[in-house]
């Protein structure tokens, strides 16, 4: 008898390395460093990441990947001990997405997981392509939210 | 005696040689602030009170332009020079009093080499110019031009006046009136004749003595008295010592008073700088607390904000594995009944350990009731039939499911949340959006004060100083009731003496001498008349130098009051004690009115205005009246009267005032103005002021 936590944990994410420099080391502070850069909108690179995939999941925008990939990333207790809520969310979102026999292939949900963020970061990218400037500003963040959710 | 013109050579904000011209008459220069008004009226103290403000040392470091200083350092000059020279005009001799610093500059340092004065003119009757260099000849033909006892009546700051003439210290006025008459040669002729009447008096008492009836009690009397004199004599000198120390203290006191005003409002913006860095601080504090609690709740909650329709799809997705499970196991149940025995059924084979179909027992089968209970679930219930994979799925399942419900409703006012926090941020950084410019003024203010009254204003600890000054007032109210003891003790003595010398005469008996025949008592006779004279002339001559100071302040009051376009202002009178030189204001009717700030200021000018004005016409001479700043206490509608006034009592004028440019041309058409010049400040490059690209521009106006 297992929960999918326990089958999950283990497993880190992967993401592109385009996405990883220009998004979630750009975004958030880096791993192994105690002090928050305040420059920096995230305090854990999980976040970016989970910030995405959400994005991706909610827009619908999936996205296979692709060429050079960051494969040594955080793992998924790492999501579950800081944010349960989006862990919990994030599986969900997968279960929405693939159906219920997702949880029975720990792999297939954590590669679905995988192409959402990626889906995430290119709406991200879409919206720094378009203004350079935008997320310089901590509510950049919450307007960005506030617009998706006006839609 | 007229100023004709100052010349400032790279002096503070002047860079090369600028010139003003004055006139007899009234001149006024007028400028905004930090535009050099404060650096002419130093120019004046410099040359003439031979000091800038209470510490030289660090002052001679400001003397120099330092446009000029940079330009020098740049160019490698090794001997520099800042100087000014004050063109006086007395009979028809003109005299350049010439103030100069010396610089040598050495491995990009420049350091003051010398301090040079002179006074150079030409002689009237040779025609042949003559320089004077001698420190001490300099300062007695300044002390001719100027006399030093004036000056500090003669060039003095508006906000120095105070230490002029204090309402609070009556001391301050009879300074003054000291200053301009001729009261302290009398106090001098009094104290020689004191000292002649005291040897005369010892010589007539030997006489009485050597013809003394009773010589054993004549020689005790003479004893007594010679040791009354004695005494009086220590009593004078520790009441004049007194005296001393309490002019000493005065003089400090008026120096620490000096320097607090001249720190005036400095600690106050100071602090009010600080309490809003502390505000915006706290401000930012807040700010950041807010963001951290923003970026927890936007990874925590808030992007999952439009989650729910996945979070439906998923739950559905989920009820249909849960509830084709319980089908699953309905149906398997449903099938058990048909060929299986029911619960019931097999919990009594299982506890009586034998088949109750066949009759066989755990003695003929012993593996038969652990295979019976391998389908028994906890509940001792028949398992339903369902594979070990299903049942993995549905533990998953069920533990993802039950995350639905309370993730939705933590999500449920997230865009209230959003719009909560944007509003809470907004409000924070309009907040310190007002902090900033609140203290951005501040910090000009501070500025400005600082480039008017120069960087000194930032080593005077406004503490320090008031705790300095209660000390002073402390010891001088232990130094006046010293000084009040003495003079009861001397005044004690003095009677006490005279009885004496009544009690000698008498011994003597007028039978054998006639003592107002022996030439001492002759001499004394005439001395005590001379005295008594004196004494009648000192009061005199105070009673009547207070009446005309009181007159003529009064006059000057009036006369710019009533020139004044307001018409509420209450003309108010000074009344001055003439026991003891105190100012108190009365009405026109003589009855006591306590006045306010600028009509104190007013009494203040006017008292001396007229304390010069007596001096000119008393001592046969007039000087020029130096001030800078004296109406910044003033209503606007008494300036305009009151620089009228100085034009109308004093033979020339030099007033610095702040900016009038507004008035220039109304200014410019009055009769009483002789000559105008405006200052302003000017850059090298435009719209970017530093203090090494930026200097003093003089427009003659008028």
């Amino acid at each position: 008898m297992s929960t999918i936590y326990m089958d999950i944990q283990n497993i880190s994410p992967k993401m592109e390395m385009f996405d990883y420099e220009n998004i979630v080391a750009k975004f958030a502070t880096s791993e192994g460093v105690k002090e928050q850069d305040k420059t920096k909108y995230f305090k854990q690179q999980w976040m970016p990441f989970a910030w995405a995939a959400t994005l991706g999941f909610i827009e619908g925008v999936s996205k296979p990947l692709e060429g050079d990939l960051k494969k040594e990333t955080f793992k998924y207790t790492t999501i579950n001990n800081n944010g349960e809520r989006i862990f919990q969310s994030l599986i969900l979102f997968a279960v929405a997405k693939k159906g219920h026999e997702i949880l029975q292939d720990v792999t297939e949900l954590n590669k679905t997981i995988e192409e959402f963020a990626n889906g995430g970061f290119e709406i991200i990218h879409g919206k720094i392509s378009s203004n350079p400037d935008y997320f310089n500003h901590p509510n950049d963040y919450i307007n960005f939210l506030l617009d998706s959710l006006d839609n | 005696m007229i100023i004709q013109k100052v010349e400032l050579n790279n002096f503070k904000s002047y860079y090369g040689n600028q010139v003003f011209n004055f006139k007899n008459g009234l001149n006024i220069v007028s400028g905004k602030i930090g535009t050099g008004k404060t650096s002419l009226y130093e120019a004046f103290q410099w040359v003439l009170l031979d000091s800038m403000s209470f510490k030289d040392n660090i002052d001679e470091d400001f003397i120099l332009n330092k446009k000029f200083e940079f330009e020098s350092l740049q160019k490698n000059i090794n001997q520099i020079e800042s100087s000014v020279t004050i063109f006086v005009e007395e009979d028809s001799i003109v005299y350049r009093i010439k103030k100069e610093n010396v610089y040598t500059i050495k491995n990009n340092d420049c350091q003051i080499q010398e301090i040079n004065t002179s006074i150079s003119f030409e002689e009237p009757r040779t025609g042949n110019s003559k320089v004077i260099l001698d420190r001490r000849e300099v300062e007695s033909k300044l002390d001719e031009l100027f006399p030093e006892k004036l000056r500090k009546y003669l060039l003095f700051k508006g906000e120095t006046l105070n230490q002029l003439i204090d309402f609070s210290n009556p001391n301050t006025l009879e300074q003054a009136v000291k200053q301009i008459s001729y009261l302290p040669l009398f106090s001098r002729m009094s104290r020689i004749i004191d000292d002649i009447i005291e040897k005369t008096d010892r010589k007539y008492r030997n006489k009485l003595q050597a013809n003394a009836r009773d010589q054993k009690k004549s020689q005790q009397l003479n004893y007594d008295l010679e040791s009354k004199q004695r005494d009086l004599t220590a009593k004078k000198d520790k009441f004049k010592q007194a005296k001393i120390d309490i002019e000493k203290l005065e003089e400090k006191e008026k120096e620490y008073t000096e320097k607090l005003s001249f720190v005036a409002g400095f600690p106050d913006l100071k602090e009010e700088e600080n309490r809003l860095e502390y505000q915006r601080k706290r401000a930012f504090d807040n700010l950041e607390t807010i963001d951290k609690e923003s970026k927890q709740l936007f990874i925590n909650k808030w992007i999952i904000a439009k989650s729910h329709p996945l979070l439906d799809k998923a739950e559905v997705e989920l009820r249909k594995f849960i509830s084709w499970r319980q089908n699953e196991i309905a149906v398997s149940r449903e099938q058990l009944e048909l060929g299986v025995p029911g619960d019931h059924l097999i919990r009594r084979m299982v506890k009586e350990r034998k088949c109750l179909i066949c009759g066989t027992t755990e003695k003929d089968n012993p593996d038969l009731i652990k295979i019976i209970e391998t389908h028994l679930d906890e509940n001792k219930k028949v398992k339903n039939l369902l594979s070990d994979e299903v049942e993995d799925l549905n533990e998953k399942v069920m533990d993802i499911v039950k995350n639905i419900s309370p993730i939705k409703t933590s999500t449920s006012d997230i865009k209230r949340d959003l719009k909560n926090h944007i509003l809470r941020n907004k409000e924070k950084e309009g907040e310190i959006a007002s902090i900033n410019e609140a203290l951005k003024k501040t910090k000009e203010k501070i500025e400005d004060l600082i480039k008017e009254k120069g960087y000194q204003i930032l080593e005077l600890d406004p503490k320090t100083i008031t705790s300095a000054i209660q000390r002073v007032k402390g010891d001088l109210a232990t130094k006046r009731s010293q000084k009040e003891f003495y003079d009861k003790q001397v005044r004690g003595l003095e009677s006490e003496i005279r009885g004496l010398n009544k009690k000698f005469e008498e011994l003597v008996g007028l039978e054998e001498i006639d003592v107002n025949e022996i030439p001492e008592k002759k001499s004394l006779n005439y001395l005590y008349e001379i005295k008594q004279i004196i004494d009648k002339k000192v009061d005199i001559e105070k009673n009547d130098l207070i009446e005309k100071i009181e007159n003529e302040a009064n006059k000057i009051q009036k006369s710019i009051i009533q020139q004044s376009k307001d018409n509420d202002i209450i003309v108010l009178y000074v009344k001055i004690s003439k026991d003891d030189y105190s100012i108190s204001f009365v009405d026109k009717d003589g009855n006591p009115n306590p006045g306010h700030g600028a009509q104190e200021t007013l009494a203040k000018m006017s008292l001396i205005s007229s304390v010069l004005k007596l001096s000119n016409e008393y001592k046969g001479e007039s000087y020029p009246f130096i001030v800078d700043a004296p109406t910044s206490n003033f209503d606007d509608t008494i300036t305009k009267p009151f620089i009228k006034s100085v034009s109308e009592n004093f033979t020339q004028g030099l007033v610095i005032l702040k900016d009038i440019h507004l008035e220039i041309d109304a200014y410019k058409n009055e009769e009483f103005t002789k000559s105008i010049h405006t200052i302003e400040k000017s850059s090298d490059t435009p719209g970017e002021s530093s203090i090494i690209n930026s200097y003093t521009i003089i427009n003659p106006i008028k």
